[in-house]
């Protein structure tokens, strides 16, 4: 097979024709002062490309997460906690933060593997439990970092740019490296995606589709949560409203990206390409002075669109089902 | 008689509601039987939207859109209202619009085989974005010349002490409970939400059945919008704002398997009915209305976890 058919074959094709197309449109459009803007949609582009990977792994392996947004936030809100009411330093703060979103994490994953409920209810309830303790403990507004650490090292380098780029880009792009090769290269990927592609078969070979999507459920919500806990650090905040919404760009961006709901077939840096397209649009639409609801509208109107369309890739990668 | 009574899934709503009227009569001294007509509209409206919810789910299928389809109708009605069409003709055209919104749900559903939760969870989104893009953050209302006119009153009216609501749900309840039990449609829904399948070899027409069913979620959801915009004479972005959650959450509790296949559109009102009672009483006690979303996030997840970790107890029927 040649190179060029290898590359249309691939699940990502279409959202790196898109990505490419969206750069060229704005950059034209706007006679060059889009790519002025990149830096700060690749920042948002970090902050939910992060949320993401771990979405598109979960999805890989068949089941979905509503509740990232709000893990997103409360993870944020019990950072703060814990810095400001225990006298936990950064570093220890951030551990223990995310320590307890994984635990969040388990039990999603417990009620969907062990107690059947559909991954989509489990993770709406979460989302909701979650939402509703961030408005508490924001009391409806923002928790901030307490005064005196609000110059720690660790605070600081997460503030920082290289190349006129946020760190937190860095982040996203060594994170999806590591998760490419965790997919592609690890046992334990092609467990997730064999639980994913046929949970029968995989446990008929002695692979627990349990313990593999349990164990993706975790990862997931430990990737939303760390990525909360960046933007903490960067933003000095955490709002009660910090990532709603975020749930749907997730997904929306994993569907672009590559990823089919049945799961089994699923890629990382395709839904990291998603969340760019998705980032740039907003960005795009918001110098062209279209107002924020449209954005949400067309995602919304993009998942639906590219189920479609991933139904019948779907369809052409597995012909014989 | 009692025996057979107490295995009905819906009676873990029965036994709710009395709880409830027992622990909020003790601690506020008002149980939720004293502000009985107020919480009977504000159950009629979620009720309305329950009763779709509920043949969706029990259909196999889910839509998360109501909410969105709840307040993008009402604000299609309210904007109407002030043309040429006049209420009734607004009222028609509010109506096929939802007709049409659920025909898509169902199509694209069917047609694609994509699950429904992602499907609507876009369509929630689309209708959500369209209603913040076209109230602006703001509020619209119906002017005060209008209000009096024959069909907003008929459907925002009080009749003997209740909001006509009330009564419009009531009268749909019976239709749809009886739609549900006694005709061809009705069990044909259950067939499709247990074994799609088995109801396909039998010569079911899934796929008609299921379009039809979000049709009719829809069309509920579009008119519990329109009877609210007709009552309050307003609509505003956070209208209904996550109405999919609590029509699920009041769904289950009312007894309806998440699976599909099994449980009664009156089990959804009751409900419906428990979810309101407690958000009325934690209300009248002054808790933070988060409180609620929390404990409706943790009855939800709690309730399907129970029946999946007991499944004798829980057996379809």
């Amino acid at each position: 097979m040649s190179p060029l058919k290898l590359l249309l074959g691939r699940p990502e094709i279409s959202v790196v024709i898109g990505a490419a197309l969206l750069v060229a449109f704005f950059s034209v459009g706007t006679h060059g002062a889009w790519l002025h803007s990149v830096p700060s949609v690749l920042r948002i582009t970090a902050q939910v490309g992060i949320v993401t990977i771990g979405q598109a792994l979960l999805m890989t392996s068949g089941e979905v997460d509503l509740s990232v947004g709000s893990t997103f936030a409360f993870a944020g809100v019990v950072f703060l906690t814990l810095l400001d009411a225990n006298g936990f330093s950064i570093f220890p703060a951030m551990i223990a933060s995310l320590l307890l979103v994984m635990g969040i994490g388990f039990v999603n994953g417990l009620l969907t593997t062990r107690f059947r409920v559909p991954s989509m209810i489990v993770t709406m309830g979460a989302m909701f439990i979650l939402r509703g303790l961030t408005y508490l403990a924001t009391k409806g507004s923002s928790l901030s970092i307490p005064r005196p650490l609000r110059h720690d090292p660790l605070v600081m380098v997460l503030k920082t740019k290289m190349f006129g780029i946020n760190v937190t880009v860095f982040i996203l792009l060594v994170l999806t490296v590591l998760f490419v090769f965790v997919l592609a290269k690890t046992r334990f990927g092609s467990h997730v995606a064999a639980v994913g592609g046929n949970p029968d078969a995989a446990l008929a070979n002695g692979v627990s589709p349990a313990s593999v999507k349990t164990r993706a459920f975790i990862m997931c919500t430990a990737l939303a949560g760390l990525s909360g806990i960046l933007v903490t650090c960067q933003e000095g905040a955490i709002y009660s409203t910090s990532g709603m919404r975020m749930e749907l760009e997730s997904i929306a961006a994993a569907v672009i990206g590559g990823c089919t709901l049945r799961g089994g077939i699923g890629s990382i840096w395709g839904p990291v390409v998603g969340v760019f397209v998705l980032s740039s649009l907003k960005g795009g639409l918001m110098m062209m002075g279209a107002p924020t609801s449209w954005y949400i509208a067309f995602v919304g109107a993009i998942l639906v669109g590219f189920l479609v369309v991933s139904h019948l890739i779907d369809r052409r990668l597995r012909p014989v089902s | 008689m009692l025996a057979k009574l107490l295995q009905r899934p819906e009676a873990a709503a029965v036994f709710s509601l009395i709880g409830l009227q027992i622990v909020f009569g003790t601690w506020l001294g008002a149980p939720w039987t004293d502000n009985l007509p107020g919480l009977l509209r504000d159950v009629s409206w979620l009720g309305i939207v329950a009763i779709g919810q509920a043949m969706v789910i029990i259909s196999g299928e889910f839509d998360l859109s109501v909410g969105s389809v709840y307040a993008f109708v009402s604000m299609v009605f309210v904007m109407l209202v002030q043309t040429s069409l006049g209420p009734l003709g607004a009222f028609i055209v509010a109506m096929a619009i939802s007709a049409t919104i659920g025909w898509l749900n169902g199509w694209l559903t069917w047609r694609f085989k994509l699950p429904s939760l992602l499907v609507t969870l876009g369509f929630l989104f689309v209708y959500r974005g369209l209603v913040e893009y076209v109230t602006d953050g703001k509020t619209i209302t119906i002017p005060n010349e209008m209000r009096s006119d024959l069909v907003l009153s008929v459907l925002g009216g009080r009749f003997l002490g209740m909001h006509n609501s009330v009564w419009i749900c009531a009268a749909l309840l019976a239709v749809f409970s009886g739609a549900m039990a006694k005709t061809q449609y009705g069990s044909h829904v259950q067939a499709v939400g247990g074994d799609v399948n088995a109801a396909l070899t039998t010569g079911v027409p899934a796929g008609r059945v299921k379009i039809r069913t979000f049709m009719a979620c829809s069309m509920l959801s579009g008119l519990a919008g329109i009877i609210t915009a007709a009552t309050l004479s307003s609509v505003s972005t956070t209208t209904a704002t996550s109405m999919e959650f609590e029509a699920i959450a009041a769904t289950v509790i009312g007894g309806v398997s998440l699976l599909g296949g099994a449980g009664t559109v009156w089990g959804a009102i009751l409900g419906v009915f428990t979810l309101l009672a407690l958000k009325n009483g934690l209300i009248l006690g002054g808790i933070n209305i988060f409180v609620y979303q929390i404990l409706l996030g943790t009855v939800l997840v709690g309730l399907v976890a129970l029946k999946g970790a007991l499944p004798q107890q829980f057996a379809r029927r």
